[in-house]
């Protein structure tokens, strides 16, 4: 048990390590900087050679690397070229509107994922059971970017009742305010985390439905609550905690897309728009976070395998 | 668990809420729409449309420019003087600027914004025009320090509130190039140049002297106050906001459920009827400094656009009229060489549509090409480019030339452009205020990007920067434009406008071709229920 | 019974889709490029069943010719990332030791980008094209492929038939290819099966976001992009091309979900997680 956590701590480093090498080679194999990279900007050659320099960024690139990991160990994430301030303190920033709307929708989606899967998992192939199923897939399916445009175009324009866009209304920002913005991002979101969610507490139900000891107990003649209660939910409960485990990076790093579409202040679009303009410092050091919080989740998926199953060890 | 998340959900609530509390909106509140936030609110180094915009509000320009007529008009130079020599410029500071944290803006709080500027460590983009002054590139050369103390010849203090500045020779665009805002010296000049840009001043902005004082900065939008102690007065509308909105469409939604009150980027041209017949919303047309041309690049090995007659047949072939009215609804100028309508040089004569065929066809055959194959470039995102690519290409199929339209990614197009990877390409240009040509056509200019040169018009161009007198300065430059057009290096096309689109309560609103909030302290907004 | 109703359903949709694609030129009433002036944004009608767009493009036409694009980059990339996936998971399998470390460790390391940020990155630094778009999402894709394929010949190779195949005197090339493939096949193509929708969303999202294929190739992701602008006088500019992603994905949907029934696969395996982007 302890050298198989081992081992896989170790290798969580070395992919970590490995992430760090290939964002920055990757980022630094096309020519390009942010002062090209954005059309806006009005230009002066000589003023650019000097920004060059003194962001080291005319160094031979595994200077830069080293400089760069250098930095890295002491905490230091390096300053956005864009905004001329720390990384992390704008990542800091954003993260509270990000975790605000993803841990809702996670909350949402599960809650509903749970009671709904198990329902329809003890009625197997009734018509809820078909109903659900089908819907799930079409959720899954919807892009979610055009669902927010339909969304949108239905609830602020044709019956204008909740903002399009934004988290806040300047000046207001009370909870009523936010609430009504969040609302529309949190329906993308849960439609599709919902229906992810749905078919996999499902489908974990009834694998352990169909183990022996739950066909033993229902031989001795308990009641089906019983045994839903007793031995199938306290046994299905470890693979749908191991996918909440896998689901934690998207937590963190906000859901890109559905952030995008809403112009929603996290850390989602910050993700897009700093990568879009080529913000070396913000992509490396976003790239490495996500990387992370992946490689952590894996790790406490398999912390919780290992726990669950011994013939893992 | 879920009691957990609830807990956490609910504190997320406060955090996102809880910075807004002793923030409270009094007054009467502006929601101006943007499609990207800025980037600092550091004057110097303003690099995109936003941040440039937002300093507007924020900081006072030493010299604007009239909307109307582009001649350099006061601001926070409140006179100007210019000796006889045409190389000394004596200005005075207005009597009633003051920071925001009560100490008054002085004539050294320039001349330190100056130095900085000439400073070997500054990057923004100001530096080119300050080269005229005596001394300043000596310094950009030369000094050491990592500050920006010391001095530069040509600039010398006379009193707390007057500055005299020297100029090496005479350059008439000079005043129009004092279009920035100067740093507070007693905050900044303890400060490396070299770490001025990242300075918590320039996205703290604790002291500043602009109509307006910020109030918070976030990823949403920026909110700024009305300044009471503002040089020209307080402004009457107490709260901007102005809002990052990366969607068009949202913006207008938005618009048209009253949450936004000012939409400053080019509305579309769909859009104009329905606002047009909308009670509550004005369209304000708004002229830029921009216009739409077709380079004919004929710098590639044996390109039939190195011969003059293949590019003049080029100018025969679009009606620019008709395209100003089909694809831009009216909402600009046709254009026939580089100078615009706003400039005081521009040339009205030049107003001649002549699209034919026949003649076109004829320089052709006479330059010896029977069919000729091209390819054009343009870059993505802009349907009146694409259309205008599409029509010449009909056009040029009927003479003879097959057009290959390739469309590119922004900096895939930038590239093709420098590298002069192309035959023709339909691309966008910002100009001066003032209505020299230099930048763009000076075969020694760093902006000359279509490689174009000719001695003839160098030496106009050097003339015309050193004559002070308006009307000279009008022949010189309507001279230099008839002999470019006459090369054709380029099809002019179009001077677009900027459409906003304004609530109706908003009054008092005159855009500048260059910024939105040229007068914004002179903005009001009617009450509700006004008749307006 | 109703794996073989989604199965079945599924099949049809992907083949009346991809008869669509193919057929583009023959069912498109209008030339997608050809715009007009006086035909901006139209409401579909006998003569344009989809509307027109912001040049007066026929929007029906474009998305067939959508279609074309979606479903190669959907299809291209997954074979793409099947066929890397499998040899790389078979490699690893097949001599282990270093080798399976090494491939391992690096399918590793690209698992844990979120393939919409790993996308994104990719596309943003270089020229985004369509050949660029189909190899990012099959970079993104193969290391799950490697890792079931690998699964599954360690799995098989316990098995007796293997054992068997060896006592009797077989190659160790003859086993891989007569026996252990043919048997891991089967969760291999439901996993390349959901590849595709994937693709195709993934596809949709970078166009949606400016990074993928450019215009003036009509894909449904550039046409959603321009669509956006016009939402609310043109709701017939975006329903329809991304009703067509929605119906393409829900397709591949299906029938993955039909193979893995039918085959008897479960879906609680840990393999075909990923976090959502």
């Amino acid at each position: 048990m302890k050298s198989a956590l081992v081992r896989r701590f170790l290798q969580t480093v070395i992919v970590l390590f490995g992430v760090s090498v290939v964002t920055f080679l990757v980022m630094h194999a096309a020519p390009g900087h942010p002062l090209q990279a954005n059309p806006e900007l009005r230009l002066d050659p000589t003023a650019i050679e000097r920004w060059l320099q003194l962001r080291q960024l005319d160094q031979p690139l595994i200077f830069q690397y080293l400089a760069w990991l250098s930095r890295v160990f002491r905490g230091d994430f390096g300053e956005s070229l864009l905004y001329n301030r720390p990384v992390l303190e704008l990542m800091g920033e954003r993260l509270p509107s990000t975790l605000l709307l993803t841990l809702s929708a996670f909350a949402l989606a599960m809650f509903l994922a749970v009671a709904v899967g198990i329902k329809i998992a003890t009625q197997q192939n009734s018509w809820l059971d078909r109903l659900v199923c089908t819907i799930s897939l079409a959720g899954i399916s919807v892009p979610n970017f055009w669902l927010g445009m339909v969304l949108v175009l239905l609830f602020a324009y044709r019956f204008p009742i909740l903002p399009a866009v934004g988290m806040r209304t300047p000046g207001d920002g009370s909870i009523l305010d936010i609430l009504q913005h969040m609302l529309l991002p949190l329906l993308v979101m849960v439609a599709g985390n919902f229906a992810r969610y749905v078919r996999y507490v499902r489908s974990a139900v009834l694998d352990v439905m169909q183990q022996d000891y739950v066909k033993a107990a229902r031989a001795r003649g308990l009641g089906e609550n019983e045994i839903l209660y007793r031995h199938v939910l306290p046994n299905a409960a470890m693979p749908i905690i191991t996918v909440a485990a896998l689901s934690l990076p998207m937590l963190f790093t906000g859901a890109m897309v559905a952030e995008y579409v809403f112009a929603w202040p996290g850390l989602g679009r910050f993700i897009i728009t700093s990568t879009m303009a080529r913000d070396y410092p913000v992509i490396m050091t976003v790239n490495l976070y996500t990387a992370s919080l992946v490689a952590i989740a894996n790790f406490i998926a398999d912390v919780l395998y290992l726990l669950i199953d011994p013939r893992l060890r | 668990m879920r009691r957990i998340l609830a807990t956490v959900i609910i504190v997320l609530f406060m955090m996102c809420t809880g910075c807004q509390n002793n923030k409270s909106t009094t007054g009467p509140s502006l929601h101006v729409a943007a499609l990207t936030g800025p980037l600092t609110m550091n004057p110097l180094f303003l690099r995109d449309t936003a941040s440039a915009e937002v300093a507007a509000l924020l900081h006072p320009q030493l010299l604007v420019t009239d909307p109307e007529t582009l001649l350099p008009k006061a601001r926070l130079f409140s006179s100007w003087q210019l000796l006889e020599d045409n190389l000394t410029y004596i200005f005075s500071l207005h009597d009633d600027a003051y920071w925001s944290d009560g100490k008054p803006i002085t004539a050294e709080d320039v001349a330190f914004t100056l130095r900085v500027i000439c400073h070997p460590d500054y990057t923004g983009g100001l530096f080119l025009p300050l080269r005229y002054i005596t001394g300043a590139e000596g310094y950009k050369q030369e000094h050491s320090s990592p500050f920006a103390d010391g001095a530069i010849s040509g600039i010398s203090i006379i009193d707390e509130k007057t500055l005299k500045i020297n100029l090496k020779e005479t350059y008439a665009p000079f005043l129009t190039m004092l279009n920035f805002a100067p740093l507070p010296a007693h905050i900044l000049s303890q400060v490396e140049v070299a770490k001025m840009e990242s300075h918590e001043y320039s996205h703290k902005l604790p002291v500043s002297a602009g109509p307006y004082l910020l109030a918070e900065w976030n990823d949403e939008y920026v909110h700024v106050r009305a300044n009471p102690n503002y040089f020209l007065g307080k402004p009457s509308i107490e709260n901007i906001y102005y809002r990052y909105i990366p969607n068009l469409e949202a913006q207008l939604i938005e618009l048209l459920a009253g949450k936004l009150d000012l939409i400053p980027t080019a509305v579309k041209v769909e859009d104009i009827k329905n606002l047009k017949n909308n009670p509550e919303i004005k369209i304000y047309h708004n002229p830029r400094l921009v216009y739409d041309y077709l380079a004919l690049n004929g710098r590639k090995v044996n390109s039939p656009l190195a011969d003059k007659k293949v590019r003049k047949a080029f100018s025969l072939l679009l009606n620019r009229q008709e395209i100003v009215k089909n694809l831009l609804l009216n909402y600009g100028t046709p254009l026939y060489g580089p100078l615009l309508p706003l400039h005081f040089a521009y040339n009205k004569a030049l107003q001649t549509d002549k699209v034919d065929l026949a003649a076109a066809r004829r320089l052709l055959v006479e330059a010896g090409y029977n069919k000729l194959e091209l390819n054009l470039i343009y870059n993505v995102g802009n349907a009146v480019r694409e259309n205008v690519a599409l029509l010449l290409k009909e056009q040029a199929a009927k003479i003879g030339i097959e057009i290959k339209i390739t469309l590119l990614e922004w900096e895939a197009f930038l590239a093709a452009l420098n590298e002069g990877d192309y035959d023709l390409a339909i691309l966008g240009r910002g100009v001066e205020v003032d209505p020299d040509l230099t930048f763009h056509w000076h075969s020694q200019s760093r902006g000359n990007s279509l490689a174009y040169a000719n001695s003839e018009v160098d030496q106009l161009l050097d003339q015309g920067v050193a004559t002070m007198d308006r009307s000279k300065r009008t022949e010189i430059y309507q001279a230099a434009e008839s002999i470019i057009v006459e090369d054709a290096p380029a099809v002019w096309l179009y001077a677009r406008e900027a459409i906003h689109a304004a609530t109706a309560k908003l009054q008092n609103f005159t855009p500048h071709p260059e910024s939105i909030f040229y007068n914004v302290h002179e903005w009001t907004l009617a009450a509700e229920g006004e008749e307006f | 019974m109703r794996s073989n109703i989604s199965l079945f359903t599924g099949l049809i949709l992907i083949a009346f889709l991809v008869t669509l694609a193919i057929l583009a030129p023959v069912i498109a009433t209008h030339d997608p490029a050809t715009t007009s002036a006086e035909k901006w944004l139209q409401p579909p009608s006998s003569e344009h069943f989809f509307g027109t767009d912001r040049l007066g493009r026929d929007i029906f036409s474009r998305v067939l010719y959508g279609a074309r694009v979606s479903l190669s980059v959907g299809m291209l990339s997954t074979f793409v990332s099947l066929g890397i996936g499998t040899l790389l998971g078979l490699l690893a399998s097949y001599y282990g030791g270093l080798v399976d470390v090494i491939i391992m460790r690096f399918a590793d390391v690209v698992l844990v980008f979120p393939s919409m940020l790993l996308a994104i990155t990719l596309v943003s630094i270089f020229e985004p094209a369509l050949w660029l778009v189909i190899l990012v999402i099959a970079g993104t894709g193969w290391p799950s492929i490697a890792r079931l394929v690998r699964s599954e010949v360690l799995r098989l190779r316990q098995s007796d038939f293997v054992a068997s195949a060896r006592l009797l005197g077989a190659k160790n090339r003859r086993v891989v290819w007569r026996h252990l493939l043919p048997n891991a096949i089967g969760p291999v193509l439901v996993a390349a099966t959901l590849c595709v929708p994937a693709a195709v969303m993934t596809e949709a999202s970078l166009s949606y976001l400016g990074l993928g294929v450019q215009p003036p190739t009509p894909t449904w992701g550039n046409m959603l992009r321009d669509a956006q602008l016009y939402l609310r006088f043109a709701w017939w500019y975006a329903f329809f091309p991304g009703f067509f992603v929605f119906i393409t994905v829900f397709a591949f949907h299906l029938t993955g979900e039909g193979l893995r029934q039918a085959l008897g696969l479960s879906q609680t395996a840990r393999r075909g997680w990923r976090a959502g982007s």
